[in-house]
């Protein structure tokens, strides 16, 4: 082939590459890789089948078993005084639990089998499936009530060291901090302590102090054992010590009536006792009592009242702080002044941001400042609430407001 | 090279075309029927379908590239894709399989120069040179098919593709649009470009006059 050949061209020496034994090659690699393929890719499926189905399996054992089910941060729990008379939660499957007025308390998933639920005050009561193999500990203080499967209650005084723990079915193990020496409370039971840590078991047919224990009794002196460990005070303390207590505290304060949620009267009991009296002497918690008092008893001006002494006397206290969301509540609820509330709900959510009402707080304020028809605000604070709570009961109103 | 078998018709299929002396043919079962064991999985099913169509894809893969390193790898991955299309029961017409198995072909050389294109381009990767050249006797032959394929790598990958078929593999347009997928007018406009292009760059080579053949050998039967 000449190079300066014009008329001729052609690409057919190139044909050469390709030879009878560059095809044979090609086809035996062919064959082979098909035949690869093939068996490959049965196989390839079958691993795959398999090994989905077995993850299937093992996500299905461990979610039953719990052991996939995640360990959750703390959740908090409240039946506030003004808003709820008992509450019922289930706060795992096979652990239902009943709240009664007033009580503050928080749930924890400590591992996959494990729970621990801390009650800050009032009486909450358990029911727990035995078959559910949960390990639950329920802390009030200095106590550590242990159990796997029973129906019982815990409450908590005001007095952070009192407790009540009343066994309806099967058995529980209280234990006190720095303690070894646990106390096993048996169903048809209840295991009583004081503030000092004194503490009886006795059984529930006796004289109840069930009630809500806002304020529970100290044990007489004459049964405390002066030298006695926290561990040895924890003792049966002879009935008659019991009864002695209980009619020591049949006297009918505003308080006993207030346990007995005659609320109407325990007002009027409180007012004859001197309603400036009780105001300027009273502690943080009975205050917050009277407040509960004064407005479950029909007089929300005078709960007004209470509640700005508890934040005006007591200012850096918890009660305080709850204060500003039960006057906000007293305001838009009783009062009809929808702009105080708005204000007393904004001073709650700028000192308790994550309170327990906080969303409570959020969506009432949101409704309020729409209401008033300061819109920017009511936008504002719609936002937030989404942000924080989107799936909260408020969280239509707060879209619409977005819209 | 043709060699014949024992068993060889002496029809070139039509997977071959006619036109190269690649053709080995075994087995003379229709089109429709290699289809069919395929997707069974007959066992020899990937053999029979080598010798239908090995011929072709070697042919196509040859024109395009040159016969580069790569050559045997590409074939392998053109067949595979083929045994794979057919075994999930991509072709529609059995009776079509070598225009089918031509343009999965051309599918996949047009996907391997823009990988190349791009290569080139941006990370200035350096095209190996056509083995197959060290297969050419001549040496002046060797030299111009050197560089027509040196030039061929300046062309964008689809004016490449159309101008390979057409002056190097010698397919008339409407073969040219059919395999690569397209128009007519489009496949004349890529001719059009790649052909003024390559007219342009073979300018710059006076000393080598029959590189303007390639060009001249196919205009009357456009």
């Amino acid at each position: 082939m000449n190079v300066h050949d014009h008329a001729h061209f052609d690409v057919g020496p190139l044909d050469e590459f390709i030879g009878e034994s560059r095809i044979a090659r090609q086809r035996q690699a062919a064959v082979e890789a098909v035949a690869k393929r093939t068996g490959k890719g049965r196989h390839r499926a079958w691993v795959t089948v398999s090994a989905v189905a077995m993850l299937v399996m093992g996500l299905f054992v461990g979610w039953r078993a719990g052991i996939l089910q995640p360990t959750s941060g703390k959740v908090e729990l409240a039946c506030p005084a003004l808003d709820c008379v008992s509450k019922e939660t289930l706060l795992a499957p096979g652990a239902r639990v009943e709240m009664t007025s007033g009580a503050h308390a928080s749930s924890e998933r400590l591992a996959h089998n494990s729970y621990e639920v801390v009650i800050h005050r009032g009486r909450m009561t358990f029911d727990i499936d035995p078959a559910r193999k949960l390990a639950w500990k329920v802390r009030a203080g200095r106590y550590v009530v242990e159990v796997i499967g029973t129906v019982f209650s815990v409450t908590r005084g005001v007095h952070s060291d009192e407790l009540l723990v009343s066994v309806t079915r099967g058995r529980v193990k209280v234990v006190t901090s720095g303690s070894t020496t646990p106390v096993f409370v048996e169903g048809g039971q209840q295991f009583y302590a004081d503030a000092q840590g004194l503490g009886v078991v006795r059984d529930s047919s006796a004289p109840s102090l069930s009630v809500v224990p806002t304020d529970l009794p100290v044990v007489p002196s004459a049964v405390r054992s002066e030298t006695a460990s926290p561990d040895e005070a924890i003792r049966p303390l002879p009935s008659s010590s019991v009864h002695a207590r209980e009619e020591a505290e049949a006297g009918s304060s505003w308080q006993d009536l207030a346990e007995r949620r005659s609320y109407a009267e325990a007002w009027s009991a409180a007012r004859s006792e001197g309603l400036d009296r009780l105001l300027n002497t009273l502690g943080v918690k009975p205050l917050a009592r009277l407040a509960d008092v004064a407005r479950f008893g029909g007089s929300p001006a005078d709960a007004k009242q209470v509640l700005l002494t508890v934040r005006q006397r007591f200012p850096n206290a918890p009660a305080a702080r709850d204060g500003a969301f039960f006057l906000a509540r007293l305001e838009a609820d009783h009062l009809g002044h929808a702009q105080d509330a708005t204000t007393w709900f904004q001073t709650y959510l700028t000192e308790q941001p994550a309170g327990v009402f906080a969303q409570e707080a959020r969506g009432r304020a949101l409704l309020l400042l729409d209401k008033l028809g300061r819109t920017s605000e009511a936008r504002a604070m719609a936002r937030q609430y989404l942000e924080r709570h989107p799936g909260g009961p408020y969280s239509a109103s707060a879209r619409r407001l977005m819209r | 090279m043709h060699v014949p078998l024992p068993n060889e018709s002496s029809a070139p299929h039509p997977c071959g075309q006619g036109r190269a002396s690649l053709e080995v043919l075994s087995w003379q079962g229709s089109d429709a029927q290699i289809a069919e064991w395929v997707r069974e999985g007959q066992p020899g099913a990937a053999a029979k379908l080598f010798d239908r169509c090995g011929a072709e894809i070697n042919r196509l893969v040859l024109r395009v590239l040159g016969g580069d390193p790569e050559h045997d790898d590409l074939v392998h991955d053109i067949f595979l894709k083929v045994w794979s299309e057919l075994e999930k029961g991509r072709l529609r017409n059995p009776e079509a399989l070598s225009a089918w198995v031509a343009a999965i072909t051309i599918n996949t050389l047009y996907k391997e120069l823009r990988k190349r294109y791009v290569r080139r381009r941006f990370f200035h990767w350096d095209e190996p040179p056509p083995e197959a050249l060290s297969h050419v006797p001549d040496a002046d032959s060797r030299e111009l098919l050197q560089l027509v394929y040196r030039l061929l790598k300046e062309l964008a990958p689809d004016e490449r593709l159309a101008f390979s078929l057409r002056h190097l593999d010698q397919r008339k347009l409407v073969d040219v649009a059919s395999l690569c997928g397209c128009s007519l007018a489009t496949v004349k406009r890529r001719l059009a470009r790649a052909e003024a292009r390559f007219v342009a760059m073979s300018s710059r080579y006076p000393e080598f006059p029959r590189l303007s053949a390639i060009l001249s050998a196919r205009t009357e039967d456009a």
